[in-house]
């Protein structure tokens, strides 16, 4: 008896060695970046985001659980004499085709009237957490793998507001190998 | 059929009086490292906590604890600095210890298991689960007097989450006083 009481923490060693190895292999919390630029036309920006060329995703498409986060970074280029209000939405991903001039009703805000001085502006990650709206739509979105990002701008005075270094950040959790 | 009887009853007895010269409570603290497995946006970080000891048996203690676990900023990914701080987890439940008697001194190899309530959160990103989550792992106990234990032991904490779970290693250290020693 005594013997088998002390044969338990090799068993216990076993089970937890077993345990982890198992959950390792089935699910995990994984960071996507994808990079974009946008040109402004007009003080109207648009451009497709296409989560599915990425590596990671394709390795977890098929058992993402949820989406635990999404955020945005970007740095904006401002030659506007006076500040300019910036706004960005989501919408479904309208496919190929002739990009749209113009913002769609069925789109949802998620960066709402950012205020924008003259200069050269950095939105970091960290940041755009504290003011993306509509996260339950973004997330929503994401985990479809494509959706549509616009942005506007009002306030311009016919100088250049140019957005570059863009990244969407998603973390995801997913199962299996 | 008599000889199990006989063996039960002698079992019986054995561990009414093997339980008799044990303390039933006990009380204590630990801290240590916790690991998250397969969490791109956590790094290391720390873990403490407050648990108790209940005597079921001599080689079985019931152990109520409380933890709380404050993950490491995640390490860059892809060149983005993420900015945002770890995720912390607080967790309550009742683990079982098996081979690790109070006041016997000595080496004491013990299992030990159990279940609690795991609360995920992170305040940056507005993450915020908690379920009913599960650990298992195994430890080395030192009973340095009749009255002090003291432990190390390794801990995989599963976490489960709206679907899936966040897990991590524990690596703890603690030392429990042990009431009731005459």
């Amino acid at each position: 008896m005594l013997k088998k009481i002390q044969m338990l923490p090799l068993g216990g060693l076993i089970v937890s060695a077993l345990l982890v190895a198992g959950c390792l292999i089935v699910s995990g919390t994984f960071v996507i970046v994808k990079d974009f630029d946008m040109t402004a036309e007009a003080g109207f920006y648009f451009y497709q985001v296409d989560l599915t060329t990425e590596p990671d995703w394709d390795d977890h498409k098929d058992d993402i659980d949820f989406i635990d986060a999404v955020g945005v970074e970007f740095t904006i280029v401002s030659t506007e004499t006076s500040d300019v209000a910036f706004s960005v939405y989501v919408d479904d991903y309208s496919g190929a085709g002739a990009n749209p001039t113009s913002i769609l009703p069925t789109a949802d805000v998620i960066i709402d009237s950012l205020t924008v001085s003259p200069g050269t502006t950095r939105i970091t990650y960290g940041e755009s957490l504290t003011f993306l709206r509509n996260i339950p739509r973004l997330k929503s979105l994401v985990r479809s793998g494509k959706f549509d990002y616009y942005a506007g701008s009002t306030g311009n005075d016919g100088e250049t507001f140019v957005i570059t270094e863009g990244k969407v950040v998603v973390t995801l959790s997913a199962s299996g190998s | 059929m008599k000889t199990l009887l006989t063996a039960a009853i002698a079992a019986v007895l054995l561990v009414g009086t093997v339980s008799a010269q044990l303390p039933k409570f006990g009380a204590g603290a630990f801290g240590g490292v916790s690991i998250p497995v397969v969490q791109d946006d956590q790094t290391n970080g720390t873990v403490f906590g407050a648990r108790g000891r209940v005597g079921l048996l001599p080689i079985l203690q019931i152990e109520p604890y409380f933890a709380s676990t404050q993950w490491g900023a995640p390490d860059p990914v892809d060149g983005v600095n993420l900015g945002i701080d770890g995720s912390t987890v607080t967790a309550f439940g009742l683990d079982a210890t098996i081979g690790f008697p109070p006041a016997k001194l000595g080496l004491k190899p013990f299992l030990t298991g159990g279940i609690g309530s795991f609360k995920v959160k992170n305040d940056d990103t507005g993450y915020d689960e908690s379920k009913l989550g599960f650990n298992a792992g195994l430890g080395l106990g030192i009973g340095v007097s009749p009255f002090l234990d003291i432990d190390v032991r390794g801990v995989a904490m599963i976490a489960p989450q709206e679907s899936g779970s966040k897990k991590a290693i524990n690596l703890m250290a603690g030392v429990t006083y042990n009431f009731g020693i005459k």
